[in-house]
């Protein structure tokens, strides 16, 4: 039985414009060499990492927990992509990159396997590259269990992803 | 020695090596001594043992004692190992207190035993102090200052501002005087926010300040003007950051710890 809320809600401090995915007790992961959706890239296991508008603030970040995958809904959003990560052994929490626990669900909420992770972001051509005193992004991280299968990217129409896509 | 004339009858000489093994997600540290016995003169007792009873007095217990009574055996390296761990409260760090040292005795002679006692590290411990790892205990040596490399060839922009920071006297090269990380995020916020008021990164850019936002010598923090900030290639800025995040964790370093900040390889 897994108790896990199915949707939790934090604001998380970032740091050189990462959230990052990583196990409890798990080093960060290793940084991508590139960002070629200007989102989120997934570590081999056990990790991604999400980037940020601002380099450092707080950002408000919710995870939700479902067990197949739900319809699209991409209107509030301005960028969205899907990727599959593994977990090992069942941990995958969302952190700053310099930051505290949150009390977000763990993702990989039903122990080790294969997930399939929707992330969201709004918000991030607000003060890029800004110091944030008060949250003003917003990301959606959704999670369910499923097969490896590839990227898919649902939108994208931000100047900052537009950015890191280019480099 | 003879035990009626006194004489010297034999003898056998040590080199002792100590060493303290630490993990950085370990509350558990192993306390050893490599015994290597050379150079026998004369009838020494190939039956002279040592005892190595490493005792914790404050803020840690014995968790497997060494082997009992090591014989010493010729030119072979003897290993006494002590598993010690942490018994801290959560959360909090400190020193640990240890009275380590290594006896040898003759059991055959009136001699006064030969105790070795090495100075050992000082052995700072915390449980749950790690920013981000709440759950984890560990140990450090207290008094080494790790050292963050930044490597030219992973991010060029990073090296060339810190290089040159250094060099018109922002501190935390190797030698001179290091950088204190700094847990608080409203503060790093303030040093962050001051250092890159007066930069504008260009497309594909960041602002970056050195020293480090998240450092007590950052901008606002440090009450000095030793600090400079520019832009730089995103990527670049970005990979330092992860760089930095995992030498805090596999260095174990708290907020206060000292650390210095190489920008000498390639």
């Amino acid at each position: 039985m897994n108790d896990e809320i199915p949707l939790s809600h934090d604001t998380v401090w970032v740091s050189y414009h990462q959230l990052i995915l990583r196990g409890l007790e798990d080093p960060p992961p290793d940084h991508p060499d590139s960002f070629p959706n200007g989102l989120v890239a997934a570590a081999e296991t056990d990790g991604a990492t999400i980037l940020t508008g601002i380099s450092m603030g707080p950002v408000e970040v919710t995870a939700e927990l479902v067990n197949e995958a739900p319809p699209p809904a991409v209107d509030e959003w301005e960028e969205v992509v899907e990727l599959s990560v593994e977990s090992t052994h069942g941990s995958l929490h969302v952190f700053g990159l310099d930051g505290d626990l949150t009390d977000l669900s763990n993702l990989a909420w039903l122990g080790p396997g294969r997930y399939r992770l929707r992330v969201h972001a709004r918000g991030r051509d607000t003060d890029p590259d800004g110091t944030a005193r008060t949250p003003f992004e917003s990301y959606l991280i959704i999670s369910w269990p499923a097969d490896h299968s590839p990227e898919v990217v649902y939108k994208r129409t931000d100047r900052y992803g537009q950015m890191r896509r280019s480099l | 020695m003879n035990v009626d004339t006194g004489a010297q009858i034999g003898s056998v000489e040590l080199i002792v090596w100590d060493d303290v093994l630490t993990a950085w997600s370990e509350g558990a540290f192993v306390y050893g001594h490599r015994v290597y016995a050379y150079n026998p003169q004369g009838a020494w007792n190939p039956r002279t043992y040592m005892v190595s009873t490493p005792t914790c007095l404050a803020r840690c217990v014995v968790g497997r004692p060494a082997p009992d009574k090591g014989v010493i055996q010729l030119n072979t390296i003897v290993v006494y190992d002590t598993y010690l761990q942490e018994n801290l409260p959560v959360p909090s760090r400190g020193v640990v207190s240890l009275d380590a040292e290594l006896v040898a005795v003759d059991p055959d002679s009136n001699d006064q035993n030969l105790t070795i006692d090495n100075p050992h590290p000082v052995i700072r411990c915390d449980d749950g102090m790690l920013k981000g790892h709440a759950t984890l205990a560990g140990c450090v040596m207290r008094d080494y200052k790790p050292t963050l490399v930044f490597r030219y060839s992973e991010m060029p922009d990073i090296v060339d501002h810190v290089k040159m920071s250094q060099a018109i006297g922002s501190p935390g090269e190797p030698g001179t005087s290091p950088l204190q990380r700094m847990y608080d995020d409203t503060d790093a916020a303030d040093n962050r926010e001051m250092a890159c008021e007066d930069v504008t990164p260009g497309p594909s850019q960041n602002c970056d300040e050195y020293p480090f936002a998240h450092s007590y010598q950052g901008a606002v923090t440090c009450g000095c003007d030793d600090w400079t900030a520019r832009a730089v290639n995103a990527t670049d800025n970005t990979r330092q950051g992860t760089v930095m995040s995992m030498f805090f964790q596999a260095y174990r370093v708290l907020d206060g710890d000292a650390f210095w900040v190489d920008t000498s390889s390639s």
